[in-house]
């Protein structure tokens, strides 16, 4: 370093130091729409996040009214560390919390590496290759999503079950003859094949609407400098779609250790429990306290997930891909492999959407239940007139009001709740991105995932507690409509605000800029600019939140009343009432509903999401 | 009081300064050049212009009106400040077509349809766009995109056009094009105009003043012509010209009676009284105002210094080549004309001209002797 460019430096050194003190009592940006904004959906979260889960983790530290059968010492309403003490240290330590912890993060991993492969792989297929037929399996791939996955679980069972659990055996062994082992009927491996199947869909939409976004001549500048393609998938696209990777595999992980009915119907025949299923068997026996325990220690596994990720995409957030310049996108040539493409996208969406429902319809068309016969055949449990003997009375489904009346709460249910969480999901992704660095914008970020890491079940359950008397301005809200709608928005939030959150990041700041400075006060710039680029994030919100909530059992299981029963809580009424048939139709119907409605909303979302 | 007004505006982003105590007045119809290196501080400059950024400390005034103080906790937002800019990325909304991005200031003004539409399409025609106006902004060429962001600014009429490096995005000759476009654009509507650039070439082409940035502080406020003949340092004398500026170090002391430059090599007398002698100082000159003296020809007349110096590199371009030479160690380019023949080893003589060589102290890099206006 010649000594004038030290001389240099030093001057620069000392302008800076002196220039410091200048920044304090600098003016704020309190009082603008971003920053009243940002105010009001932190108080909306603290109501509907945070006090619930405060209130569930403060009462762990007291004694319970059902307590009195754990202990001689418990005192209803006074505070004791007994419940902790039982969790961690105690000899029930291991079955209780070490085996399902374990348990639930084995699963979590396959689950999201599983799911990682298959939607990430069917995402470049669809969205950058010219395989045949694509649009028909973008469209199909996301089917699977909007099966129930106790469902896809039930399907499972029907296949491979053996005798171990009595009843007549699955599908496979009335075709071969042989029985399948334990370990491909129940536990562990069923259990992350059938949440990979069910979950991939969501690691499929965030790839393929990032790679949609990635401008290619990014890539092609690259193809351009002589890079080998492996090198510009590796040093270009993956970059770019990383932050949605991230999110997808996150998302996928934490789904998965918090699933319930999956691991509930596969691991209970060879008693494998995860963190939800311990957590639902502590509820069923009365044990609040150790249930509430269970799921802080999934909020606190969950958090540290978050965080590690966080530091990893922190640094890559910044990348900005939807600039004010058009791009257009050139499809890579698969050439011989095609169809080997083709035939892969093809046994996915096939194993994981279209066999269970054939199996669906099949059964809804038994006489009995397990005789794969067609002499077997009846259509009674779709079309019989109330009164016949074969149904118990039970009219067939579509001449049930009942059924028709659940139908329209499942609609009305998932559309509302994806309304309120797609609109404050976006919100959340403008506020997170235009503020970002910023404490508010981090904390925002932060507390709408916080219901990602609690378990429906739970999640239904804390709600049911909070919501069931009067608070503060909130009146008792159990029995009603709203109640439901608040709980599957909020659960439903992280994915809505993800997707707010990419969404936002692939829209440069610069054009929102160009509107300001052109005159546009925020509301209309927001309506001109901002709202229409976002519009296709927006969709790809609320469609991942109304598929969720129409497939939705466990979080709502507690919540709903004889008037806002909706399609799933029906399906399970009729299985505990050992109406296998009716409850396959049911699923059928719903799976009908799901997909025509997520047709519609392409349509619609195709229309104006324009150009 | 100028149309833009900057009075010791600051900003830093956590603990980098981007922009350090600026002051800058501008008056009415002047285009201005931010010029400066990479992360200088010209966007942040730009940016607390137009209101998107605000700043940590001073006071901002935009015709006449005070647009933001920090001690009296002013902030104007962007909407409400009347300026115009044009974004590097030209940031066209990919949803609108070319008219109605064009419209948009118009119908945020509420002006009526029939209005927004003759008012839109005499722009469009002045920007040579009228057969595009149904065109989405990924149909049309680079320079396009460039004519409809600037069209978009125009429109709205602006108290103050803010472009941060327009054409940084187009191909060389579209550049030199589009710079043609600006200056008949700024002829044309006497706009006052601020344009930040890191290409001297386009400052020094189209801008009428030009404020040399680095690290955030102003280095030298001035017309081309001064920050080329007179660079009010070191820094702005190495930034500015065509090839890199030579420089040799010195002392000043006092020969037969006269202030000189002194350096073992060579000795320079300087123009106007002595001052503090002994004083550390650099010598700068400009390529094209060394002389080069071949073979045994005398020095030319007039006031000079005169040294010898070790040709190391040729470059012959037709009427005017230039040669890398090596003077106390350090590489000078020296510029010659066609008559001049001279090959790598050579010993040439240099003729550097008392008139116009530049003094600065080593200590502060600031300009210690103005040379005399020219011969
Ligand atoms: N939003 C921001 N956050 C953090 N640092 C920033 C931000 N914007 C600018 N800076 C920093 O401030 C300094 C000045 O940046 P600025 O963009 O004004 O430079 P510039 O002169 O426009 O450079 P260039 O010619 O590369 O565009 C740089 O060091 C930059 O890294
Ligand atoms: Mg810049």
């Amino acid at each position: 370093m010649s000594p004038l460019s030290q001389l240099r430096m030093e001057m620069r050194e000392n302008r800076r130091s002196s220039a410091r003190g200048l920044w304090r009592g600098a003016p704020r940006k309190l009082g603008t729409p971003q920053f009243l904004l940002s105010a009001v959906l932190l108080v909306v979260l603290a109501v509907f996040v945070i006090v619930p889960v405060g209130t569930i983790a403060v009462d762990t530290f007291v004694w319970q009214a059902g307590d009195v059968r754990l202990s001689r010492e418990a005192q209803p309403g006074a505070l004791t560390l007994f419940h902790w003490q039982r969790v961690f240290r105690s000899p029930l330590t291991g079955h209780l919390l070490t085996t399902p912890l374990v348990n639930s993060i084995l699963v979590g991993v396959g689950t999201a590496a599983l799911s990682l492969a298959l939607g990430g792989l069917l995402a470049w297929f669809v969205v950058r290759t010219d395989m045949p037929f694509r649009r028909v399996a973008g469209a199909l791939a996301v089917v699977p999503y909007m099966i129930p996955s106790y469902t896809l679980a039930l399907a499972w069972l029907t296949l491979f079950k053996n005798q171990r659990i009595g009843g007549t055996a699955g599908l496979f062994q009335y075709l071969t003859g042989v029985a399948p082992p334990d370990w491909v009927a129940y536990g562990f491996f069923p259990t992350v094949i059938v949440l990979a199947l069910h979950y991939y869909p969501f690691v499929f939409l965030l790839i393929s609407n990032a790679l949609a976004s990635v401008d290619t001549s990014l890539e092609e500048s690259a193809e351009v400098l002589g890079a080998p393609r492996s090198l510009v998938l590796r040093r270009i696209t993956l970059p770019v779609i990383l932050p949605a990777v991230l999110s997808g595999t996150i998302l996928t992980f934490s789904r998965a250790i918090g699933a319930f009915g999956t691991p509930y119907f596969l691991g209970s025949p060879v008693r494998f429990f995860t963190l939800p299923t311990m957590i639902y068997s502590n509820i069923g026996m009365r044990f609040p306290s150790t249930a509430n325990i269970l799921v802080l220690v999934l909020i606190v596994l969950s958090t540290i997930l978050i965080f590690v990720s966080q530091k990893m995409v922190g640094v890559r957030r910044s990348f900005v891909t939807i600039s004010g310049k058009g791009f257009r996108h050139k499809p890579v040539e698969l050439g011989r492999w095609k169809y080997p493409a083709l035939a892969i996208t093809g046994s996915v969406i096939l194993f994981a959407a279209v066999l269970p429902f054939i199996m669906f319809f099949w059964q809804s068309v038994m006489e009995y239940a397990g005789t794969y016969s067609f002499s077997n055949f009846t259509s009674a449990f779709w079309l019989a007139p109330a009164g016949t003997r074969l149904t118990e009375g039970e009219p067939g489904l579509l001449r049930n009001p009942e059924v028709l009346r659940a139908a329209w709460n499942s609609v009305r249910l998932s559309a509302t709740a994806a309304l309120v969480a797609a609109v404050l999901g976006s919100l959340i992704g403008y506020v997170v991105v235009k503020g970002r660095g910023t404490v508010i914008s981090k904390a925002i970020e932060q507390v709408s995932f916080l219901p990602y890491l609690i378990p429906s079940i739970a999640f239904g359950a804390i709600y049911l507690n909070v919501f069931i008397r009067p608070w503060g301005p909130i009146p008792a809200l159990y029995g009603t409509f709203l109640l439901l709608v608040l709980t599957c928005a909020f659960r439903n939030l992280p994915f809505a605000a993800r997707s707010g959150v990419s969404t936002m990041i692939q829209v440069s700041g610069e054009l929102e800029e160009a509107a300001q400075t052109l005159g546009a006060g925020w509301f209309y710039r927001f309506r001109r600019v901002v709202f229409p680029l976002t519009i296709r994030g927006m969709i790809v919100g609320f469609s991942l939140v109304f598929m969720t909530t129409m497939r939705e059992l466990s979080l709502i299981i507690l919540l709903v009343t004889p008037q806002t029963r909706t399609l799933t809580t029906m399906t399970m009424r009729y299985q505990e009432q050992g109406f296998v048939q009716f409850a396959n139709a049911i699923t059928v119907v719903l799976v009908v509903m799901s997909v025509i409605g997520v047709w519609a909303i392409r349509k619609l979302g195709g229309q104006s999401g324009g150009s | 009081m100028g149309l833009v007004d900057l009075r010791c505006v600051a900003k830093a982003f956590g603990p980098v300064v981007a922009v350090d105590r600026v002051s800058l007045s501008i008056e009415k119809g002047e285009f201005v050049a931010l010029l400066g290196p990479s992360g200088c501080g010209k966007t942040t400059t730009l940016r607390m212009i137009a209101g998107l950024e605000v700043p940590d400390d001073g006071e901002i005034h935009l015709a006449g009106r005070r647009v933001f103080s920090a001690q009296e906790r002013i902030v104007v937002p962007p909407q409400r400040r009347n300026v115009g800019m044009v974004f590097q990325s030209y940031a066209l909304w990919p949803h609108m077509t070319v008219f109605e991005n064009v419209a948009f200031g118009l119908r945020v003004q509420r002006k009526p349809r029939s209005v927004i539409r003759s008012e839109v399409r005499t722009v469009l025609a002045y920007m040579q766009l009228e057969d595009l106006e149904r065109r989405y902004p990924h149909e049309l060429s680079g320079g396009q995109q460039q004519r409809v962001a600037l069209a978009r600014m125009i429109v709205a009429r602006p108290a103050v056009f803010l472009m941060d490096e327009p054409l940084s995005n187009l191909d060389a000759k579209l550049r030199t094009e589009m710079r043609a476009e600006l200056k008949r654009l700024h002829r044309d509507l006497t706009a006052t105009t601020v344009y930040v650039t890191h290409d001297q070439l386009e400052a020094l082409t189209l801008a009428s003043r030009i404020v040399v940035m680095k690290d955030g502080t102003i280095q030298q406020d001035a017309a081309p012509s001064t920050l080329y003949e007179r660079p009010a340092n070191l820094f702005v004398a190495e930034f500015v010209g065509s090839y890199p500026v030579n420089l040799i170090e010195g002392r000043l002391a006092v020969e037969h009676g006269r202030a000189c430059f002194v350096h073992p090599e060579v000795v320079v007398p300087t123009e106007g009284p002595p001052s503090a002698t002994g004083e550390e100082l650099m010598l700068a000159i400009r390529p094209e105002d060394v002389v080069l003296v071949p073979g045994e020809v005398p020095p030319p007349a007039g006031e000079g210094g005169c040294l010898t110096a070790t040709v190391k590199a040729v470059f012959p371009a037709g009427r005017e080549s230039t040669a890398h030479v090596d003077v106390g160690g350090r590489t000078w380019t020296v510029v010659f004309g066609k008559g001049i023949a001279i090959e790598v080893g050579d010993r040439v003589n240099l003729f550097l001209p008392s008139a116009r060589i530049l003094l600065y102290r080593r200590d502060t890099g600031e300009l210690v002797r103005e040379r005399s206006a020219g011969p």
